[in-house]
């Protein structure tokens, strides 16, 4: 029963990924031109990364089997994530008319998001058995590339909020439950 | 197998747009073009230029009398002629040979002439206010603010009109939803 629950999580997941939302947000972007929209991009882009960061430290914690077969569903919504991010990035670059000048410098909330999305393009180019194959053992230290992701996207978000308390709580959970984890599947 | 192929195409439709935009950007920007219309124009860079607003930015250029070429975007450009205009003089036939200083000294020397114009009054408010625009913008005088308004009109351009690289990312979205569909359909 709950495999039946998982396969079809996983195939709403994937058109979600694959279709839905980049269809979405073409079609959205282009009629709302809104900041406030592309800006909630980033929130919700920001809050499914932690999710799918957090998901596997998690259930190698609590042992739940649940949680433990939705870490397989994590590259349909690390897409959902980048297209998220992508559109977040483009539509305020064009928004705000932004230049390259304008996102450079190591005190601007920008140059962190940049980088982020530049880490977000990798991963996402990445994210297909074709790239697994060439890569073989060099794919897994790519995807390692998600957790820079991370911390420069809260860092980026923090200081866009001008509020840097969430950087530095979510970073030590993060860190925290991974080492937690970590020792957790060692020890069995 | 044959879907993620599909995929792959995806990823790298996608990944062409984003590399298009990322040359886009990067050559519209280069850090230069804001500097390049102020050299033309033969004014300072103001030095706290980096940390501006984008309407901030863009305010002071229209209080220089410095509009868009073309559009509502800047990109290094300006509408040489109506510049000019606003100043009450021709272009110098030599304007392109003139190094910056030389500039600089003829449109001090234009704002200092014409003291019967109109435009002046807007002129010296600006040159008064280099120094602290947004204190000189609150603490002017009533009729200097109706000049400024009623002067240097920002050029509205109400139609939205997305950049090359934008339509081209949007339309990679879109390209990618349906070649994402057609993969998950020719699965089952
Ligand atoms: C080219 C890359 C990026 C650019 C140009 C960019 C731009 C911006 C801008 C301008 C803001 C401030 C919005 C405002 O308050 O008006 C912002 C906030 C934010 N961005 Fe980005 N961003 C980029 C990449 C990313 C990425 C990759 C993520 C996450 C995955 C992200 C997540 C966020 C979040 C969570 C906020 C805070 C939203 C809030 O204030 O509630 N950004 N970004």
């Amino acid at each position: 029963m709950q495999q039946v629950i998982i396969l079809s999580l996983k195939k709403y997941l994937e058109w979600t990924a694959y279709v839905i939302v980049p269809f979405v947000l073409a079609v959205l972007s282009s009629v709302v031109v809104e900041r406030e929209l592309y800006t909630f991009y980033g929130t919700l882009a920001e809050i499914g990364l932690i999710f799918i960061l957090l998901l596997k430290p998690i259930s190698q914690i609590s042992g739940w089997i649940s949680l433990r077969q939705l870490v397989g569903l994590r590259r349909p919504m690390g897409v959902t994530v980048f297209w998220l991010a992508l559109f977040h990035g483009a539509m305020l670059i064009y928004e705000r008319n932004l230049l390259w000048s304008d996102m450079m410098g190591l005190d601007n909330y920008l140059f962190y998001g940049v980088v982020a999305l530049l880490g977000m393009i990798i991963l996402g180019i990445t994210s297909n058995n074709f790239s697994l194959r060439t890569l073989k053992k060099n794919w897994k230290r790519v995807q390692y590339l998600a957790y820079p992701v991370l911390f420069l996207t809260l860092l980026h978000s923090a200081m866009a909020e001008g509020e840097m308390i969430k950087f530095y709580v979510v970073s030590t959970l993060f860190v925290a439950l991974k080492v937690w984890a970590h020792q957790k599947t060692r020890k069995r | 197998m044959k879907h993620y192929s599909f995929l792959t195409l995806a990823v790298i439709i996608v990944s062409a747009s984003l590399c298009i935009s990322v040359f886009e950007v990067g050559a519209k920007g280069n850090g230069r073009s804001s500097q390049a219309i102020f050299d033309y124009a033969g004014h300072e860079k103001p030095a706290d230029w980096g940390v501006w607003e984008q309407e901030q930015k863009h305010a002071y250029y229209r209080s220089l009398g410095l509009y868009p070429a073309s559009g509502n975007k800047y990109q290094g450009e300006f509408d040489v002629d109506r510049y000019f205009g606003m100043l009450g003089v021709n272009q110098p036939d030599n304007w392109d040979a003139l190094s910056l200083p030389e500039r600089q000294e003829f449109v001090r020397q234009v704002s200092l002439g014409e003291v019967e114009n109109d435009r002046q009054i807007a002129e010296d408010n600006i040159v008064d206010g280099e120094g602290d625009r947004n204190e000189n913008r609150e603490g002017g005088g009533e009729r200097e603010n109706d000049v400024i308004e009623n002067e240097v009109q920002p050029l509205q351009d109400d139609s939205v009109s997305f950049p090359l690289w934008l339509q081209l990312l949007l339309f990679g979205a879109v390209g990618a939803a349906i070649i994402g569909a057609k993969s998950l359909i020719v699965r089952k």
